[in-house]
């Protein structure tokens, strides 16, 4: 939930001292030219932030992407053990994702496979608290805006703009009453690149938790498993950094994971500008190992994707901001 | 290599031999409109196979018709089951590196870009940001490569990014799971 997406977006703020980067925290350079972010604007985010541990909810939403939509059933449940969810995804093949707290098993019936990820978030930061969102602040100026109306609820608009080309914007749509995040859009100036929203959604009232249980679950047990394990390494301890990452991106923790069909763990280096993630992956190449070509895909979506290889590995930079972003960081990959 | 292209088709090439095809897609023109035309190949013969009619003798007109229409036809579209691995996974690396070409090319500076490993190319780069129209709409799928999926839910799994309900990430990266176990 945005409950993530905030926490680690603060998060750049915090972990940044710890992994102590090159970069020494400069004051952002634009804000003489740019307004800063508005205050009131920041509150709201902060709203959205908390909003998911208090609030249950039932409803109906679309993903919409390029021409693709896609229709979503989810169902929130807060209680004394904290935030369970059930995602089904209703539109072509079945999909299910059940989130309790930090753990996410996704179940995807067609390949019988059930994918697990523990959040490694939590397990880093046990109490996150609400930090100054400085880096926020230097790559986005956050303002407020008028209200809308999105499925039958009022909401405050909330707009990050970028305040350069590498990264993209958003517009939130946020519940006045609740801080519940109805709509969301990532922007590229005036286009849409994906966007959600709600078109049905009832909030609060008890939910049988019966409901939030997945109906694969007694199958799931015969399908292949595979876990993204994660073990987050000491800053440097990977033996590759990213040289020239552009402007406001920062590395915010380097770890090994485990990823499916892999005999070994591959290097993840995450970036974040407070806002936008960007991945880097590294791993040896092997015979086994059928790789794309180098180049620039592009996924669903926001996602961007790079590839190229560096002495004999193949390095893969992956996040929902502009191609030239993706480029210029997997470019700037080196070994120490 | 019309040879190779068909053994594409048909999924008899082996993950390597796959990519290494594929590879080769993004440089020519030729083994794109090759590749294309194999497939309205196979279209047509399909369809004469179920009507037991004359196959239609003006295939290449077709082709372009096509073609014009329908671009996104690049990206082989619908599978027969019996179909192997492998040419799942070498559909969808074709998809990818086909729209990847594209937007390079819209570049035009594809080949600088395609082959350039040296760490700087900040001009380049800048010149795609800027010249990269809206990612068109059309039907194709464009998936990525099937380990890439991996990495999409990794990222997925911490990434802070867009401002959305707790799994809609999920299901934007496992959609594309779905679309490459799916072929």
């Amino acid at each position: 939930m945005i409950r993530y997406a905030l926490p680690a977006l603060l998060l750049a703020a915090v972990v940044q001292p710890l992994f102590a980067q090159n970069q020494p925290n400069s004051s952002p350079p634009s804000s003489s030219q740019q307004p800063s972010s508005s205050p009131e604007a920041l509150e709201w985010l902060h709203k959205i932030a908390a909003a998911p541990q208090h609030y249950n909810y039932v409803g109906t939403f679309i993903y919409s992407s390029g021409g693709d939509i896609e229709t979503s059933r989810i169902i929130h449940l807060v209680n004394e053990g904290g935030e369970h969810e059930k995602s089904e995804v209703l539109d072509g093949a079945p999909r299910e994702i059940i989130r309790n707290n930090d753990e996410m098993k996704c179940y995807l019936p067609e390949s019988r496979t059930v994918v697990t990820e523990k959040r490694w978030l939590r397990k880093v930061f046990p109490s996150l608290l609400p930090q100054p969102l400085t880096d926020l602040d230097e790559n986005y100026v956050v303002k407020k805006g008028g209200q809308e109306r999105i499925s039958d609820y009022l909401c405050q608009v909330i707009t990050l703009e970028p305040r350069d080309d590498k990264r993209y914007g958003q517009k939130l749509w946020v519940d006045a009453n609740t801080g519940l995040l109805l709509k969301a859009a990532v922007m590229d100036k005036d286009r849409v690149v994906e966007q959600f929203v709600f078109t049905e959604l009832k909030i609060g009232g008890d939910i049988d938790k019966e409901l939030l249980k997945s109906k694969y679950l007694a199958q799931a047990d015969r399908w292949r498993s595979t876990n993204l394990i994660s073990t987050s390494t000491g800053s440097g301890k990977l033996g590759w950094e990213i040289k020239d990452p552009p402007r406001g991106f920062r590395k915010i923790v380097e770890m090994k994971r485990n990823l499916s069909d892999k005999s070994r763990p591959v290097s993840h280096i995450a970036l974040s500008d407070g806002l936008a993630a960007v991945s880097v992956f590294i791993e040896p190449m092997s015979k086994k190992i059928s790789r794309p070509g180098e180049g620039l895909y592009h996924s669903r979506g926001a996602i961007n994707i790079y590839t190229r290889t560096v002495s004999d590995n193949m390095v893969t930079t992956v996040g929902e901001v502009p191609p030239a972003t993706v480029m210029q960081i997997g470019n700037s990959v080196t070994s120490r | 290599m019309k040879d190779r292209i068909s053994a594409l088709m048909d999924g008899e090439l082996d993950a390597a031999e796959a990519v290494n095809m594929v590879s080769q897609f993004g440089k020519t023109d030729r083994f794109r409109d090759e590749w294309a035309i194999y497939h309205m190949i196979s279209d047509v013969m399909g369809q004469s196979g179920q009507t037991a009619g004359p196959i239609p003798t003006d295939i290449s007109r077709r082709v372009s018709t096509r073609l014009a229409v329908e671009p996104t036809v690049l990206a082989p579209r619908s599978v027969p089951k019996q179909k192997t691995k492998t040419y799942a996974i070498a559909a969808s690396i074709t998809a990818a590196a086909v729209i990847g070409w594209m937007n390079l090319q819209v570049a035009e500076q594809p080949a600088q870009l395609v082959a350039d490993n040296s760490p700087a190319a900040p001009a380049p780069a800048q010149t795609v940001a800027t010249a990269m129209p809206p990612i068109p709409a059309t039907s194709v799928s464009v998936s990525a490569p099937v380990h890439i999926n991996d990495y999409l839910l990794a990222h997925r799994a911490f990434s802070p990014g867009t401002a959305m309900p707790g799994a809609v990430p999920y299901v934007r990266a496992v959609a594309e799971s779905r679309e490459i176990s799916a072929r």
